[in-house]
This record gives C-alpha cells, sequence and structure tokens, in this order.
C-alpha cells in the first residue's frame, strides 16, 4: 500500500483553506509543529513568513548556534571600512518577540526522520511535523593541499559570518605598506560567486584609503573565469591598477600546497608568498543536512524546485545555499526567496492555505569601488522540478558614473530591506 | 464615484500625455495595456505572497535609500510604473527583469493588494 502523504490525505477528505478544524500535529501538540535550522537568511525568513503567514496555526521553533547573525552578504563592505561590524550583524529578539517564534540558540546536531525529530548538542529532543533545513554550508577544508580547519585561524576563510570575518578584519588591518594578500578562490559550486572578487576589491580599497600603495593582492584561482569576470577587471584597472593580480589556473597549473604559518601558496608555475593568506576552499551544504541522509554526491541537497521540498524526505525543505536550486546562485538573496516558497508549501501541508507557483529572484550586488556597483540578476521558476531562469541582466562596462552610483546606492537599500525582511 | 475617478484619471494620464513621477522620469501611458489590467478581478491572497519577492528591497515602512515606497501608492500609479518596465520604457535593470516574468494576472493581483496596503 502506499504511504499517502498528509497533502494527498488532505486533498482525498476534501478539506480547504478554512476547514481544518483540528490542525495534525506531533503527539502530544496541539498545533502543528514546524521546527528551523539554522537562522539565516534562508531558516529566519522562513521562521518570519510562516509565523507572520499562518496566523497562529502553527508553532515554529528556529535553532540557530550563534547568539547574533552576522550577515556574509556586505562583510566585504566592512573588511572594507566602508561598513561597521555591527550594522551587518543583526539580533533575533524581534523574532521572538514580534512573531512568537520559539528561538532556541543551539547547536542541531542530528535529525531523526524516523520519529520525525531534532537534537541537540545537549542531548534534547525537538519534534517536528514539518522541518526545514537551512544549516549554510560547511567548509571542504582538505580540498586545498595543506589546508585545514586549524590552518584557518592564521589564513582565515571568512566565508562564514561572524567570527571568521573579525579574523580577516583584524589582520588586513594589522597589514603595513608592501605586504602582500594571496586569495585562494572556491571551486564552482560555491556561495555567493562575486563575492572572492568584491572581496579583492575592498581589500585594494582598504590599502588605497591608507595610502599603502605598494600592497597587492594575488588571486591563484581555480577556476578559469568568474563572475562578472568583465566588470571587475576594468574596475580594478580603473580603481586600482596594478594592484590586483588574477592568475587563473590554466597558468599556474593548480594549487600544490598552502602553508598558512609560512604565508606561501605553491603551484605548479611558482610559489606565491603573502603576509595575509585567503584561503576559500570547496565547499558542502552545512553537516548536519549529510548527517540528516538530505545530500546526494554533490555534498548539495537535491530539492523539487516548485516547493523547495527534499526529494529524499517529503517532511523536510531545504533551502539555501545547502539546496541545489538549479539555476540559482548561492546567495543570502536567493535563500530569501526560496524560504518565501518553503513556507508557503508547509502552510499548506498544515493548515491547507493556498500554494502558488513558485516564483524566485536573485540579484548580487558587488562593490567595486567608491560609487561604483555593479549587480548580476534574474528571475526564476520551476520547470518540471528544476529551477530555471526566466529573465536575466547584467551590468555592462559602458554605464556611465551616475548608473554605477546609482546601482552601488541601489544595493544599500536591498540591505537594508532584506535584513529587515529576515529579521523583522 | 471610484469609478468614474478611475476612468477619468486614466483617461488624463493617458491622452498623448507624459507623467512626471518623483524620480523625474517622463513615460508615455498605453491606456488599453493599463485598462486590461485594471480590469482584472484579483486574487488578494495571491497578490501577498507575489509581493513578498518586492519586500527583499521595497520596506513596508517607507522609502528606503532610493528605492521608493510602493505600499499603499494608488493601484493606477503603480500599474503604470510596472507597465512601463514591462515594456522597457523604464529605466532599471531590476525591475524590467522583474516584470518581465509577470502575467497581467500577477500584475493585477500585486497592484491590488499594494493598493490597499
Amino acid at each position: 500500500m502506499t504511504k499517502l502523504t498528509r497533502r494527498q490525505f488532505n486533498k482525498a477528505l476534501g478539506l480547504g483553506a478554512a476547514s481544518l478544524a483540528v490542525p495534525l500535529g506531533a503527539i502530544g501538540q496541539a498545533k502543528p509543529q514546524v521546527v528551523i535550522v539554522g537562522g539565516g537568511a534562508g531558516g529566519a525568513t522562513a521562521a518570519r513568513y510562516l509565523a507572520k503567514d499562518a496566523k497562529g496555526a502553527v508553532d515554529v521553533t528556529l535553532i540557530e548556534n550563534s547568539k547574533n547573525y552576522t550577515t556574509c552578504f556586505f562583510s566585504n563592505l566592512y573588511l572594507g571600512d566602508v561598513r561597521s561590524f555591527d550594522s551587518i550583524t543583526h539580533s533575533y529578539d524581534k523574532l521572538a518577540a514580534d512573531y512568537g517564534i520559539n528561538v532556541i540558540n543551539a547547536y542541531a546536531t542530528a535529525v531523526d526522520r524516523d520519529k520525525k525529530t531534532v537534537t541537540l548538542k545537549d542531548g534534547t529532543s525537538i519534534p517536528y511535523d514539518s522541518l526545514v533545513i537551512a544549516p549554510g554550508i560547511d567548509m571542504v577544508y582538505d580540498s586545498v593541499p595543506g589546508y585545514s580547519e586549524d590552518a584557518a585561524q592564521i589564513a582565515p576563510h571568512a566565508w562564514q559570518g561572524g567570527p571568521q570575518t573579525e579574523l580577516l578584519k583584524a589582520k588586513l588591518d594589522s597589514l603595513e605598506n608592501r605586504d602582500a594578500v594571496i586569495m585562494v578562490p572556491p571551486p564552482n559550486p560555491y556561495r555567493c560567486p562575486p563575492g572572492p572578487y568584491e572581496r579583492a576589491s575592498m581589500m585594494a580599497h582598504l590599502f588605497k584609503t591608507r595610502g599603502m600603495t605598494d600592497s597587492t593582492i594575488t588571486i591563484l584561482d581555480v577556476k578559469p573565469k568568474f563572475s562578472k569576470q568583465g566588470l571587475f577587471t576594468a574596475g580594478w584597472e580603473a580603481h586600482y591598477p596594478g594592484v590586483i593580480e588574477w592568475i587563473s589556473p590554466e597558468v599556474h597549473g593548480g594549487i600544490l600546497n598552502v602553508d598558512a604559518t609560512a604565508g606561501t601558496v605553491e603551484t605548479d608555475l611558482d610559489t606565491f608568498e603573502g603576509k595575509l593568506l585567503n584561503v576559500i576552499p570547496k565547499q558542502q551544504a552545512g553537516v548536519i543536512a549529510q548527517a540528516a541522509g538530505l545530500t546526494d554526491d554533490s555534498g548539495y541537497c537535491p530539492i523539487d524546485g516548485e516547493s523547495m521540498r527534499s526529494t529524499i524526505d517529503e517532511n523536510i525543505f531545504v533551502i539555501g545555499d545547502a539546496s541545489i536550486a538549479g539555476a540559482m546562485p548561492k546567495s543570502g538573496f536567493s535563500a530569501n526567496s526560496q524560504a518565501k516558497v518553503a513556507a508557503m508549501n508547509i502552510r499548506g501541508d498544515l493548515t491547507g492555505s493556498s500554494v502558488f507557483p513558485a516564483k524566485y529572484a536573485n540579484t548580487c550586488w558587488s562593490m567595486i569601488g567608491t560609487d561604483d556597483g555593479v549587480k548580476v540578476g534574474a528571475q526564476y521558476a520551476s520547470v518540471e522540478g528544476k529551477i530555471e531562469s526566466t529573465s536575466t541582466f547584467i551590468s555592462t562596462n559602458d554605464e556611465d558614473e551616475a548608473m554605477r552610483k546609482a546601482t552601488f546606492e541601489e544595493s544599500l537599500g536591498w540591505y537594508s530591506g532584506i535584513t529587515s525582511d529576515i529579521f523583522g | 464615484m471610484i469609478m468614474l475617478r478611475n476612468a477619468l484619471m486614466i483617461w488624463l494620464v493617458c491622452l498623448n500625455a507624459t507623467v512626471a513621477l518623483a524620480s523625474g522620469d517622463k513615460i508615455e501611458l498605453n491606456s488599453e495595456q493599463l485598462e486590461s489590467v485594471l480590469a482584472i478581478e484579483a486574487d488578494a491572497e495571491f497578490g501577498a505572497y507575489l509581493v513578498g519577492e518586492c519586500l527583499t528591497c521595497h520596506t513596508p515602512t517607507g522609502a528606503n535609500g532610493n528605492i521608493p515606497q510602493i505600499h499603499g501608492k494608488d493601484k493606477i500609479y503603480l500599474a503604470s510604473a510596472l507597465l512601463e518596465y514591462r515594456n522597457q520604457q523604464r529605466e532599471n535593470d531590476v525591475m524590467r527583469a522583474i516584470t518581465a516574468a509577470l502575467s497581467d494576472e500577477e500584475l493585477a493581483a500585486i497592484v491590488t493588494y499594494l493598493g490597499a496596503q
């Protein structure tokens, strides 16, 4: 006998939007329980939209290990002294107080999909009817020969917002004129495709504002091309001539070894030395996703593009960087967009509310220099379960200064808007 | 009375006239397109869902830097603006891409929902 999903069961009973008198819930609970693991751009948005739109029909629990959330998006601007750390760090207070979300400041270590529980580090078990897995990324440290979690304390990746960001900033701030930075960007797919190149721009911007005219940044890439390459290349030439050198793997022949302590990156071509190494390794879905059996060989989680529902477990939704979201890049914007579709589908599952066709969006803004912003983005829809783009745009090199300034200012408005949308 | 006011407004703004918007842009409106969208009976719940995407940049509490306020704006104004973006008659890459992916039904739902906020 085929196991009925809750949706099929509800449809069979002819249950509509207003007719669920007794919502189906976890044993011992009056209301359906939604548990969200990960309080970033995906998880926190899912929590807020569920709590806001279900109007009390479901209980929402958000499990996040960090007390506050420092966004990885805009962290490059902090590195470049354009934004303060406080301005990119957000509290969960509003989500708890204004939306009635049960925010648990803890680390989720496991998911029992048969019992439908999430286990915390202290052993506490949290039952769920619907589960959202939004753990972001974790580093595959040994994907870069010689790199490790320990080495990241000397050569930070700063590809997760928070302590790593502050560590990289401290190291940048301690550099003197003539000191060089070596950056090793990650292979595809990774969080925030233009991110490493915006970061190089912001490092160069910092050197410029501090009069460090002889300091350089060498990017030893593992990819033959990168997002918005034409725009960055032209921008670096305009704002920071001679400061940033990007070297293709076809030129350096491959990364052979990174020695964080010695400050060296050995390639087939040559050994490069820098006072500061910024190594950003290959990434995978946050480890709980693998622990829960939700990942495939890629290290990320397959989902149904029409709902963000895991193709492995119908009671679980995976959103944000941890998901395999077709044409959508891994970004905070994408995570926030996917969270809204997931929340709508979860409410549909648990309360019988309306479910509309999935629509997604993403725009990635990058700051190249003062009053010089560029963007790339698209709209998306699900086509037979795969997310594809429906319209796209990208900045061009023949835009005038006024346009670039407006684009940069637009990004400031976006940051303010999206963080309100995520955290309340 | 409201219908008369709306009809008059559409007629006035579309009579080979251009509308100067707060941003200083001047646009030409297509009255048939506008009336067609405004005539659609919109689903408010669908509108609320679609507007979720707008909230990423357009904050409900007001203008956000150079990102204008849309909540509570006049429905005809909103429909005109979105149609102009979709017609590629108004500048902004992000808005052009967003509206390129919107059907008339979706436009109607969005402006109905926003106009009521």
